[in-house]
């Protein structure tokens, strides 16, 4: 027994022995390249999950497009940032009162160049003087009036449109900073207005110049009593405000208009204008306004007596409201004027009394200026209790109520 | 080069004649096919290379997992086709050992494949394991997904088996 677990023992011993010294097999150097080359061609990419992945290495070509690509796919995904960025400034821009300012500023430039400018000037105008050399001057003078027209309403509508991107700023300093941008441009555009009313000789033209030119002139008034509002709100700390300033966009204007094409059309109506607009001459005139502003008012007003002495009553009204809005502006003018000197030094208001003698005689009869020759400026403050939640104090301003008697019913 | 790839070749250096004897080996001494599943295994590893913890394994025993895997797939996908295994029990071997064998050319490894060629693939792959990769018990086990304690038992009887085949063919 012992004897056959020993030759067992030994057999197995030898087994094993046997099978230790196997010398396998070894990878052929053929076997070998392919398998290096396959390693070679594999390369390591880290995806952004950090999860690891073998893929083929591209050629050289190949190598050189995928670079080109990944780097076109970065540039592409900055480019749609960039894109979205600047679609979304735009958007936002294009809500935003200075957005519309610059549109009704590039437009009355164009106006001004048109009204004062060279022919050389004005033809860069599309249409204005594109026929020059072989049109007559009816249908230039026709063309040109067109053009005048089609660019004041988009002045007017552009200036509307800033008023009430203005209107959604809560912000003091914001609002104020749009209100004041708004009010500088505004008197530039009642000058600007009032001789596009002299330029223009259709009476149809005229009266949707003038209308246009007393709609403006209204709201100067009113962005300029809500820039006071908001001033004062500012010196008594507030930091919110809400204004409401009415537009031509909030209000019913076709009875407004109509009724003020009819009056151009009254004789008793029309004197009315232009005995309104001879007194504002004369308060121009005693302001100690401009030689060349003085000039111009009484251009204005000659040609109005022109024009009522030859019946043309649209005319005639066209060319007082002119007169009266411009030389009303003037008025204003100084007084913002005289404002800022009082602010700057401190002073007392009495320094400047021919200003506020100027200003007393146009608060005597403010509705003489309107449309229709009869104005009247509504203002109302909300008191901050009354006011939104919010606790902001609020303003709403509206130039509407008009009557046939040209008396105000309120003014402040 | 990058360095996963150096790291990986360093490795692969060390193992590939091992890992090339356990497929031929495990597959009857056919090279093509040894040859053709160990660059299918040595790609899948470096796919894997980083799922690889030096701290839980040693990398031969690592591969050599993959290797087992590999060729477990390979037999199920293979199914449909003609088993080697089948005709091997019938008494039919692979060509080359026949070849061999016919050449007269007959040395100890050509002797121990012939054996190994007439084992079943259990029996085979413990032995090449424990005798040709050297392997420890532990890492054999870890390998087959076994416990030790069968791997003990399942080498002790396949040594015997190819004890009993070896006599049989040169005694």
């Amino acid at each position: 027994m012992y004897a056959i677990e020993k030759i067992m023992k030994t057999s197995l011993r030898k087994i094993k022995g046997l099978l230790s010294k196997y010398k396998g097999f070894e990878v052929s150097p053929e076997l070998d390249r392919k398998v290096l080359k396959a390693i070679d061609n594999l390369h390591v990419e880290h995806d952004f999950t950090d999860s690891v992945r073998v893929v083929k290495s591209p050629s050289f070509f190949a190598n050189i497009n995928q670079i080109f690509i990944k780097k076109l796919k970065r540039y592409a995904v900055i480019a749609v940032l960039i894109l979205i960025a600047v679609t979304g400034t735009m958007y936002f821009n294009q809500n935003s009162y200075a957005y519309h300012l610059n549109k009704a500023g590039f437009a009355l430039n164009k106006l001004d160049a048109l009204l004062h400018g060279s022919r050389n000037q004005a033809s860069l105008i599309p249409n204005a003087f594109a026929d020059e050399t072989s049109a007559n001057d009816t249908d230039a003078n026709a063309s040109d009036e067109n053009q005048i027209i089609i660019l004041v309403l988009e002045v007017d509508h552009e200036t509307q449109a800033a008023i009430e991107s203005a209107e959604q700023l809560s912000d003091i300093n914001k609002l104020r900073n749009a209100l004041n941008a708004i009010y500088v441009f505004q008197i530039r555009e009642v000058d600007v207005l009032s001789d596009a009313v002299e330029a223009v000789s259709g009476q149809e033209t005229t009266v949707k110049l003038t209308n246009v030119l007393v709609s403006s002139s209204d709201q100067q008034k009113l962005v300029s009593k809500a820039l006071k509002f908001v001033k004062d709100s500012s010196d008594k700390g507030d930091r919110q405000v809400n204004i409401d300033i009415e537009t031509d966009n909030d209000k019913n204007i076709s009875s407004d208009k109509k009724e003020s094409e009819k009056k151009v059309f009254r004789l008793a109506d029309v004197k009315n204008q232009y005995d309104n607009a001879k007194e504002t001459f004369e308060e121009v005139k005693k302001l100690g306004a401009e030689d060349k502003d003085i000039e111009n008012l009484e251009g204005k007003l000659d040609k109005a007596e022109t024009a009522l002495e030859e019946g043309n009553l649209g005319r005639a009204h066209g060319l007082s409201t002119a007169t009266e809005v411009k030389g009303r502006n003037i008025i204003r003018k100084a007084e913002k004027l005289t404002e800022k000197e009082s602010d700057e030094d401190g002073k007392d208001k009495t320094n400047s009394k021919n200003y506020i003698d100027a200003q007393s005689k146009s608060d005597e009869n403010p509705n003489k200026l309107s449309k229709d020759g009869n104005e009247d400026i509504k203002l109302e403050k909300t008191p901050v209790k009354e006011s939104n939640n919010d606790k902001k104090p609020k303003l709403n301003l509206s130039g509407s109520e008009r009557n046939d008697s040209g008396k105000s019913d309120s003014e402040d | 080069m990058k360095p996963d790839n150096e790291r990986f070749i360093t490795y692969y250096q060390g193992v590939k004649d091992k890992l090339l004897t356990y497929l031929m080996v495990r597959l009857k001494f056919d090279r093509e096919l040894a040859e053709d599943l160990f660059m299918d295994i040595v790609i899948k590893a470096y796919e894997n290379f980083n799922k690889f913890d030096i701290d839980k394994a040693s990398f031969k025993t690592w591969i050599f997992k993959i290797a087992h895997n590999h060729l477990i797939n390979y037999w199920r996908d293979s199914k449909t086709t003609v088993s080697l295994e089948g005709l091997e029990d019938e008494g039919v071997y692979p060509v080359s050992v026949e070849s061999d064998q016919q050449s007269g050319r007959q040395s100890d490894s050509k002797n121990i494949q012939r054996v190994l060629t007439m084992m079943n693939k259990s029996e085979r792959e413990i032995i090449s394991m424990r005798y040709f990769q050297e392997m420890d018990y532990e890492e054999i086990a870890s390998i087959s997904g076994k416990k030790e304690g069968a791997i003990r038992t399942s080498l002790s009887r396949a040594l015997d088996r190819f004890s009993e085949l070896y006599k049989k063919l040169y005694s």
